[in-house]
C-alpha cells in the first residue's frame, strides 16, 4: 500500500503546481484551465450524459480493435515463429507495413471503410497488432533449444511440441506484447477519433480545441491517462499472475 | 542382444572429426561409464544414441525404451515437479507411476514446487524421475551430476546406483570425473585422443592411478581423491 502512495506523489505535486500557476494568473485561463474549472467541466459533461457516451464509444472501440488485432497477431505469430519458411514469406512484408507511421493509415482507411465504426476499429486493430506480433514471434524464437531437445527425446509430434513446450515458454513475450499492444491501441484510437468521429474521447479533444475550451481538452486528456493507466495496470497484473513461474527480477519476491 | 551396441560410429562437425569408427557395448543390467576429458566428444556419442545428433557413418542400437538425463536438469519452468515428471507420460499406467517416482527420488515433499524453487540437486532428481516415467530399460546419462556440489553429488550417485540395480536397468553414463566412474560403473571406457577413440577398458575395482594414467595424467598421484576425503569424514 505504501508503494501505491509513493506513485501518487508526483501527480499531487503536479496538481498543486497547476493550481498555483492558474490561481495566481501566471498562465491565462483561456490557455490552461484551472483544476477547479476542469473538475466543474468534468461534472457538467458527466451530468448531461455526453461523457458517458464518449467514454463508452472509445472503450468499445479499443476493446474490439484490440481483440481483433491481438487475435490476428497470435495466429500469424504462431505460424511465423514456428516455421522458417513462413517467416521468410510473411515477415518482411509485415516489417515494411509496421514502418508506416500510424497517422498515414487514416486517409486510406477512411477512403476504404468510410467514417463508421469499422474504420476506427480497424485502425485500433492495426495499432494493437504489431506489438503483439513482434513480441510473440521474439518469444517463440527465444525458446531454449535445450527444452526442445527434451521434447524431441520423448518423441513429441510437432503439434504437441508447439503446444506443450514452445507456447508456454513463449508466453512471457506474448504477454509483454499484449500489454504494449493495449497502450498502442489507445494511441491509434485517438488518431482515428481526432480526424473523423462524432463521439469518443478523441472527438472531445478536437471539439475542445475548435471551441477554445481548454477545460474540455484537459478532461479528455485526464480520462485518456486514466483509461491507459487502468488497462496497463490490469495487463501488468495478468502478466504477473501468469508468469509467476519465471525466474526473473520481475517476479522476484 | 546387448542393451546398447555401437559399431563403427563416426561423427564430424565440418572439418573436425569428433570420433571415427567407434565401437562399444553395454550389456543387460550393466552400468558403463564413458570417461574422458572435457570436449573429447563423449557427449556427442550420447547425443547420437539419444537421436539428437546424426552419426555420419556406423550403426548403433539401443534396446527398447530409453530415458535420458542431461547435464542440466532442463525442467519446464511453468510446470511443477509433478508436471515435469509427468511430462513424458503417455498412458494412464505411466501417469500413475509419477507419484511413485517422485517418492523414489525423495521429493514427495516438493511435489507442488516450481523448478525455480528447487536446488540444483533437487532439479536433477526431478530430471532423473522424468527419465524413468516410460519405464525404460536403458538410461543415458550425460554428466548428470557435474553441476551439483560434491557432497550432494555423492548422494545422487548412490541413489542412481540403487535405482539402476533395483530396476535392473542398463546404463551408459558420460563423465569426466574419475571417482564418479570408479564408484558407479561396472566397466569404464576411457575415451581420448583426436579423433576420439576408446583407449582403455577397465573393470570395476580398477586402480585409480591406472584410470588416471589411461586418461593421460602424467602425475596421477597429484589428482586429489575427493570421494575418499568425503568418505573419511
Amino acid at each position: 500500500m505504501r508503494k501505491f502512495w509513493l506513485g501518487l506523489l508526483v501527480p499531487l505535486a503536479l496538481l498543486a503546481f497547476w493550481w498555483a500557476i492558474t490561481a495566481f494568473g501566471i498562465v491565462k485561463t483561456y490557455q490552461l484551465a484551472s483544476p477547479v474549472q476542469v473538475a466543474r467541466e468534468l461534472v457538467a459533461l458527466f451530468a448531461d450524459g455526453t461523457l458517458a457516451g464518449d467514454l463508452s464509444a472509445s472503450i468499445l472501440r479499443v476493446i474490439c480493435g484490440f481483440a481483433i488485432g491481438c487475435a490476428l497477431a497470435c495466429a500469424i505469430g504462431v505460424v511465423v515463429g514456428l516455421s522458417r519458411t513462413a517467416e521468410r514469406i510473411i515477415d518482411p512484408t509485415l516489417q515494411a507495413i509496421r514502418a508506416v507511421p500510424s497517422l498515414a493509415w487514416v486517409p486510406l482507411i477512411l477512403l476504404w471503410l468510410g467514417i463508421g465504426e469499422e474504420a476506427k476499429i480497424t485502425l485500433v486493430a492495426i495499432g494493437a497488432f504489431f506489438p503483439v506480433y513482434i513480441n510473440f514471434v521474439a518469444g517463440i524464437h527465444n525458446v531454449d533449444r535445450k527444452l526442445l531437445e527434451v521434447a524431441d527425446v520423448f518423441g513429441l509430434s510437432p503439434v504437441q511440441r508447439a503446444r506443450r513446450v514452445v507456447l508456454p515458454a513463449a508466453s512471457p513475450g506474448l504477454l509483454v506484447g499484449m500489454r504494449i499492444g493495449f497502450t498502442q491501441a489507445w494511441l491509434f484510437l485517438v488518431a482515428a477519433e481526432l480526424i473523423a468521429s462524432t463521439k469518443g474521447l478523441g472527438y472531445l479533444l478536437m471539439q475542445g480545441q475548435q471551441i477554445t475550451r481548454p477545460d474540455q481538452i484537459l478532461v479528455a486528456i485526464l480520462l485518456l491517462a486514466l483509461c491507459g493507466k487502468i488497462t496497463e495496470s490490469a495487463m501488468r497484473a495478468i502478466e504477473h499472475r501468469s508468469l509467476r513461474w519465471t525466474d526473473t527480477l520481475r517476479t522476484a519476491p | 542382444m546387448k542393451a546398447i551396441e555401437v559399431r563403427g560410429l563416426s561423427k564430424a562437425f565440418g572439418e573436425h572429426t569428433v570420433f571415427s569408427k567407434l565401437s562399444l557395448h553395454v550389456g543387460h543390467g550393466e552400468l558403463v561409464a564413458l570417461l574422458g576429458p572435457s570436449g573429447c566428444g563423449k557427449t556427442t556419442v550420447l547425443r547420437c544414441l539419444a537421436g539428437l545428433a546424426k552419426p555420419d557413418a556406423g550403426w548403433f542400437n539401443v534396446k527398447g525404451e530409453s530415458g535420458i538425463v542431461f547435464q542440466e536438469p532442463r525442467l519446464f519452468g511453468w510446470l511443477d515437479v509433478r508436471g515435469n515428471v509427468a511430462f513424458a507420460a503417455r498412458t494412464p499406467e505411466e501417469r500413475a507411476r509419477v507419484g511413485e517416482l517422485i517418492e523414489l527420488v525423495g521429493l514427495s515433499a516438493a511435489t507442488e514446487k516450481l523448478p525455480k524453487e528447487l536446488s540444483g540437486g533437487m532439479a536433477q532428481r526431478v530430471a532423473l524421475a522424468r527419465s524413468l516415467v516410460r519405464n525404460p530399460q536403458v538410461l543415458l546419462l550425460d554428466e548428470p551430476f557435474a553441476a551439483v556440489d560434491a557432497l550432494r553429488r555423492y548422494e545422487l550417485q548412490r541413489q542412481l546406483r540403487a535405482i539402476v540395480e533395483a530396476r535392473a536397468l542398463s546404463a551408459l553414463i558420460v563423465t569426466h570425473d574419475v571417482d564418479e566412474a570408479l564408484f558407479l560403473a561396472d566397466r569404464i571406457l576411457v575415451l581420448g585422443g583426436e579423433p576420439a577413440s576408446i583407449r582403455t577398458e577397465l573393470q570395476q575395482g580398477a586402480d585409480r592411478n591406472e584410470v588416471l594414467a589411461a586418461l593421460g595424467s602424467a602425475t596421477p598421484e597429484l589428482v586429489p581423491d575427493r570421494r575418499a576425503s568425503l568418505e573419511s569424514r
